[in-house]
């Protein structure tokens, strides 16, 4: 990020992108302009939409103005933008307004993808996007190279940072042995896992807390409720009574949750669309998508753990979303104040068995179908959560019985505790921890689960926490870091959460192989 | 790739419950006592000025007094609290990591090893100078909330420990293959040690 600090002497191999990627510059304008300037600028076009005479026409020059800006910014952008190689770096050169050169280190790149945009697939073009380690937002975009540069590049940024060369057979269109392929009926079933995890959220919003990763439904929501008009659904209430308003906000939620569930399908389709994943020696490549092709790329070192996730649509589609984690953000990233991103390799939609062989292909020698579980303190642990959940049905039933019934107090009490109590079981029997070989394994939940499994070796750092009433009964929290992301086992028993991080301790710190 | 299953006794690992902890500097509870009575001197002093300002109603002015000494009992409590927790804290080092132990009541006990620390940073404050103490930070790959940060050292004793742990993760990072790129893993030049003017 120094401007201009080391000028090559050879200058003249800078290299441009193809012009095609003017597209892709005005497209990113225009998502910018939408996710994040529309909010503001809304209630403005609100008004310029409804009025007329000399409003609209300068809405309708504000507008234009601002494609204007978009479409020079975009040219600018692409003619900015020049990228080399020198060695085993990546120079780039960007920039309209703020200039900036980045020097990356190929070794420092973990994540390689490379996109096909509906755009750019009639020129034989593609998009190579590159990750580097620990610093989310600093992605870097050639936009608009050949399709077979691009795949050319990545072998060697790849090969360069496993010290491995690469067989030539990959430059060929079907680059590697063939590993796994999921049917578009597949990719359709994660879709409404996906969206599973959205219908928990709605019905026990306060209770979970974690969205997958599915942002684009956000908006989508958004533009669907304001896209209904309300004012025919209040009259016919009205018209049809206290019964017919009943059936009629059923159906609505019916037709809300359907539409959601189409969304959700589109969605994965969308990315996931002809899901084919092949390996090459360590190196694992997916090609997906509906009409924009993706490639992604990962090596097996870089995995630092893989989850297996399973919410209750997923339970009943009998499917496993299998989740290789890569490391998230560094000091780097956390330094500059850029949000954390959450940089994940999805193998969707798998079976029982599927999860099993895949996760002993990913992790070598992990055996998963000989993996024990242990479970965690009932006794302690759903007394203390107990509680903690009961309190607001002891403050529901306070109120009831004041302005109510005071009869009605026993009857929350009651519902509340036993409502509290399923609660805490179901997640106290999600609880689990064991290690196979020379894998850790920590299981947690609610309805449906989310197992991590991990070279214990990866371990970044491990942390043991007592409470008074815990030390008296001889229980501990145990934290285990990963660079990918953090699991809180919570009261173990002292002496198993003691073995588990030492064990830990003791792979990360005698094994030949490092982590990264 | 190939993995070693080594056939681990149970007991034979290097256990977590053996650590003997060194408490930190002598000067460290000091230092703390006294950061926390300045902050809570200015905010009992503070408290004072609702009974300045009130002139009329002399019973007023005098319950109002009752506020610096609801502070002044509130001060007392909490400088003792931190004095003590400043007492409880420990660390010790072992061939491999580097363990830290904090908590009166909810205890805590960090174990890093030095393999994954992928740098370090020595801070110290104006009062923390007065004291000879420092503050040092380890920074790891995956988010801020793993970086473990250690008061209450010695400044003698941080910068030698900074040194010999980055000496360390820098060894065996090269034993296998410098993860991170060597550039930022490399142990920093004592002379060029940023000290921070406060601690940050």
């Amino acid at each position: 990020m120094e401007p201009e600090a080391k000028e090559p002497a050879s200058a003249h191999r800078w290299r441009r992108t193809s012009p095609v990627a003017v597209v892709f510059y005005v497209l990113k304008f225009a998502r910018h302009m939408v996710t994040d300037g529309l909010p503001a600028v809304a209630p403005a076009v609100a008004v310029f939409a409804t009025a007329d005479g000399w409003m609209k026409t300068a809405g309708i020059g504000a507008l234009s103005a601002l494609a204007l800006i978009g479409a020079v910014g975009a040219i600018l952008s692409y003619l900015r933008f020049r990228f080399r190689f020198e060695g085993q770096q990546l120079l780039v050169r960007r920039g309209v307004i703020k200039r900036e050169q980045l020097n990356v280190d190929f070794d420092r790149i973990q994540d390689v993808a490379i996109d096909e945009p509906f755009y750019a697939r009639p020129f034989g073009l593609a998009m190579l996007k590159l990750d580097t380690a620990g610093s989310a937002g600093k992605e870097i975009t050639l936009p608009g190279i050949p399709l077979a540069n691009a795949r050319a590049m990545r072998n060697e940024i790849i090969s360069v940072a496993t010290r491995q060369p690469m067989p030539e057979t990959v430059d060929a269109e079907e680059p590697s042995d063939h590993l796994l392929t999921r049917s578009n009926a597949d990719i359709a079933r994660y879709g409404l896992t996906a969206n599973g995890l959205l219908w928990v959220a709605i019905v026990f919003g306060a209770f979970v807390s974690a969205v997958d990763d599915d942002q684009w439904l956000g908006p989508a929501v958004n533009w669907l409720t304001s896209a209904l008009n309300l004012d025919g659904v209040t009259s016919a209430i009205v018209r049809l009574g206290a019964p017919g308003a009943v059936l009629l906000v059923l159906l609505g939620l019916l037709v809300a949750g359907l539409l959601l569930s189409l969304f959700s399908i589109l969605g994965a389709l969308w990315k996931y669309a002809d899901y084919r994943l092949s390996v090459d020696g360590n190196t694992y490549h997916r090609r997906s998508g509906l009409v924009s092709k993706q490639e992604q790329t990962l090596k097996r070192a870089k995995i630092q753990a893989a989850v297996w996730r399973q919410n209750v649509v997923a339970y009943w589609l009998s499917r496993i979303n299998l989740q290789l984690r890569l490391v998230s953000a560094g000091e780097a990233a956390n330094a500059q104040g850029m949000p954390i991103g959450q940089p994940v390799f999805l193998v969707p939609a798998l079976t029982d068995d599927e999860a099993h062989d895949m996760s002993a292909e990913f992790l070598p020698e992990l055996d998963t179908r000989s993996l024990q579980l242990s479970q965690i303190n009932r006794r302690r642990y759903m007394s203390r959560n107990i509680t903690l959940a009961w309190m607001p049905f002891i403050a529901a039933a306070s109120f009831a019985a004041y302005f109510l019934n005071p009869l009605a107090a026993p009857a929350v009490f009651l519902a509340g505790l036993a409502l509290a109590t399923g609660c805490v079981y179901l997640r106290w029997k999600r609880y689990g921890y064991g290690t196979v070989n020379a894998y850790g394994c920590l299981r947690e939940g609610f309805f449906g689960y989310k197992t991590t499994l991990f070279p214990l070796r990866k371990l970044q750092r491990a942390d043991l926490r007592q409470s008074p009433s815990q030390r008296r009964a001889g229980l501990a929290n145990l934290t285990v870091h990963l660079a990918s992301h953090s699991i809180t086992m919570p009261y173990m028993d002292l002496n198993e959460a003691r073995r588990f991080a030492d064990l830990a301790l003791h792979q990360a710190e005698s094994s030949e192989e490092g982590w990264f | 790739m190939t993995f070693q299953n080594l056939p681990v006794e149970p007991g034979s690992l290097p256990q977590v419950s053996n650590f003997k902890f060194k408490p930190m500097a002598p000067a460290y509870p000091k230092e703390v006592r006294l950061q926390h009575g300045i902050v809570w001197t200015i905010v009992i002093l503070a408290q004072v000025i609702p009974s300045i300002i009130v002139a009329k109603p002399l019973g007023l002015k005098m319950a109002l007094l009752g506020l610096p000494v609801l502070g002044l009992i509130m001060g007392i409590g909490f400088t003792a609290l931190a004095v003590k927790s400043a007492r409880v804290k420990g660390w010790t080092l072992r061939q491999h990591d580097i363990a830290y132990r904090s908590g009166i009541w909810w205890r805590k006990i960090v174990v890093l090893p030095f393999d994954r620390v992928q740098h370090a940073e020595i801070s110290s404050g104006p009062l923390q100078r007065k004291f000879g103490l420092a503050s040092l930070k380890f920074f790891t790959a995956g988010g801020a909330s793993i970086d473990l940060r250690i008061d209450g050292l010695s400044e003698d004793v941080a910068s030698d420990l900074r040194e010999f742990i980055m000496q360390r993760a820098a060894e065996s990072q090269d034993d296998h293959r410098a993860p991170q790129g060597n550039s930022e893993a490399a142990p920093a030049d004592p002379d060029k040690s940023p000290v921070l003017p406060n601690g940050a």
